[in-house]
């Protein structure tokens, strides 16, 4: 679903965002990307849905090649990709129909197709009671479920999530989670930035990618490679 | 494209001019007041221009004759000058008929003649010219050509105005042509910066539907239907305007004859027509030039 080979990312100088990060993420998977601020994550999801272009490399997603892929053929690709931002992206002053129909909008869907969608969705994150609220008067973890709701609701194939738990207390951290579950049991395939490594012990069978420096240092199935990175962390902090 | 679509479309277009309403109604001035001074430019050149045509087509050209020709060399003149390509029609006039007609046309100045043991009018010959040659002010040319005939004393085409009309016309389409020019490109800055202010306005929610997946189409058509609805607005005001600026002229002033005259033939349907084509058309290029900086990749 997801392929990146030998990819670089460069933000001008010699300093690259990303190194040599050869990653991939079959249908159906959960990958967490993890990593320190600065590792690379968030340039990692621009990359896949093309909200910024390797310098390097090359970068799959659902069969198309993205260094290749006219500016014309961007849009047809993100109605493919639900991105749930780190700064949520939310219309403040719109009420919660509006910011998740905004993306069925977009496709032309007819009126009648978005209402009930959205209504759909929006039983699924628990705002169906919220509809017509404004944006802005929702507390951050209603904000961030509209902001989840918003990039499931066209479909997708992928979900990428910026750090969606970043700023929430524990419980609605595992609220939140356990929505981006119930999106991934449903067949999509769901990639999560995250610094929080216990989100990523949270959910079984996940695959997880560590970033450090913009380099990949690490990949695989996220048991086996936080059980590695904390045996090699115990055995760093003996020589020490 | 879908009716659904479109629809959708001039909803946001409509929501985008409610937005702002003073701004909106600020460039609908603006558009409104160029394409009303350019229609009046429009106006008065086609009447000056077409009370020309018509003048060209009634030109005249009067040969007065010597007091010595006989009338059979009068009419072997005639003959010769009427195979001209130039000449549309000939008419010899005796000096009898030239009296005649002095008499009835200038009845109250008759008396003047009552004193004269002769008759002091000299014949003439009477030329109409072919519409082009009229028109094309190579009238000196022809009248120096008759003059030098034997037996021709004296040419007179009168009207010496005409040519004066001419440069007129002349200068008022180049100040037309300028003018109109400017406000044109005014117009079309106008609404540029109309639809600029509209997008700034709303950059949040366009940053957002590009990165969901909308189309530079999609985030366009709205604001290109804006400036549409701005064009089309402003030329529907202009039309009113002018339309109304024509009645109130018409019946208030004391206008030229000939000038009033042409009021009853204007082409105000082609003007209007004109006005609103010229109103989409600004529109368009006014919201497409906001739009093409706006939308670069």
């Amino acid at each position: 679903m997801i392929q990146l080979y030998h990819v670089y990312k460069a933000y001008g100088g010699e300093q690259h965002a990303l190194h040599d990060v050869t990653l991939t993420a079959d249908k159906g998977d959960f990958l967490f990307i993890t990593g320190p601020s600065g590792a690379g994550k968030t340039t990692l999801l621009k990359l896949i849905f093309c909200a910024e272009q390797a310098t390097r490399g090359q970068l799959l997603v659902d069969g198309i090649n993205l260094q290749r892929l006219k500016r014309s053929g961007v849009p047809y690709l993100r109605r493919k990709i639900g991105v749930v931002f780190q700064d949520f992206k939310l219309l403040g002053e719109r009420t919660v129909f509006a910011n998740v129909g905004l993306t069925l909008e977009v496709t032309g869907r007819p009126r009648a197709y978005i209402e009930k969608k959205v209504r759909q969705i929006l039983r699924l994150v628990g705002l169906d009671a919220k509809e017509n609220h404004l944006c802005c008067r929702l507390s951050g973890g209603e904000q961030q479920r509209v902001a989840i709701a918003r990039a499931v609701a066209a479909n997708p194939i992928i979900v990428l999530a910026d750090e969606p738990t970043g700023n929430l207390d524990d419980e609605i951290t595992l609220e939140i989670l356990e929505l981006f579950r119930e999106i991934n049991r449903r067949g999509t395939t769901v990639v999560l930035a995250t610094h929080n490594r216990e989100l990523i012990e949270k959910v079984p069978g996940a695959k997880v990618g560590i970033l450090r420096q913009g380099r990949l240092v690490a990949a695989g199935v996220a048991r086996q490679v936080m059980a590695q990175r904390s045996a090699l962390e115990i055995s760093s902090q003996g020589v020490l | 494209m879908r009716i659904g679509l479109l629809v959708y479309f001039l909803r946001k277009a409509l929501e985008n001019i409610w937005t702002n309403p003073f701004l909106s109604l600020v460039t609908l001035s603006t558009i409104a007041i160029s394409m009303l001074i350019l229609g009046l430019f429009s106006l008065i050149y086609l009447n000056v221009q077409q009370s020309l045509h018509q003048m060209g087509d009634e030109l005249q050209i009067t040969a007065y004759l010597q007091e010595t020709i006989s009338s059979e060399q009068a009419e072997v003149l005639r003959s010769k000058v009427a195979d001209w390509p130039e000449v549309e029609g000939i008419t010899y006039i005796s000096k009898e008929q030239a009296l005649a007609r002095f008499r009835s046309q200038l009845r109250e100045y008759a008396g003047i003649l009552e004193g004269l043991k002769e008759n002091p009018l000299p014949a003439s010959l009477e030329l109409t010219l072919m519409p082009q040659y009229g028109r094309s002010g190579n009238i000196k040319e022809l009248s120096t050509r008759l003059g030098r005939l034997s037996g021709v004393a004296e040419v007179q085409y009168g009207r010496k105005w005409m040519a004066k009309l001419r440069v007129f016309v002349e200068v008022m389409k180049l100040v037309g042509i300028t003018v109109g020019g400017l406000l044109l490109i005014a117009t079309i800055f106008v609404i540029s910066n109309t639809i600029k202010l509209t997008f700034y306005s709303r950059r949040e929610e366009l940053e957002i539907m590009r990165l969901v997946g909308a189309t530079d189409f999609f985030i366009k058509a709205p604001f290109l239907i804006e400036g549409l609805l701005h064009g089309l607005g402003g030329a529907l005001l202009a039309a009113g305007g002018l339309s109304l600026l024509i009645l109130f002229l018409f019946s208030h002033l004391d206008l030229p004859l000939r000038l009033a005259v042409m009021a009853g033939s204007l082409p105000m349907g082609q003007l209007v027509a004109g006005f609103l084509g010229l109103g989409l058309l600004l529109g368009v290029l006014g919201s497409m030039v906001s739009l093409r900086r706006f939308l670069r990749p």
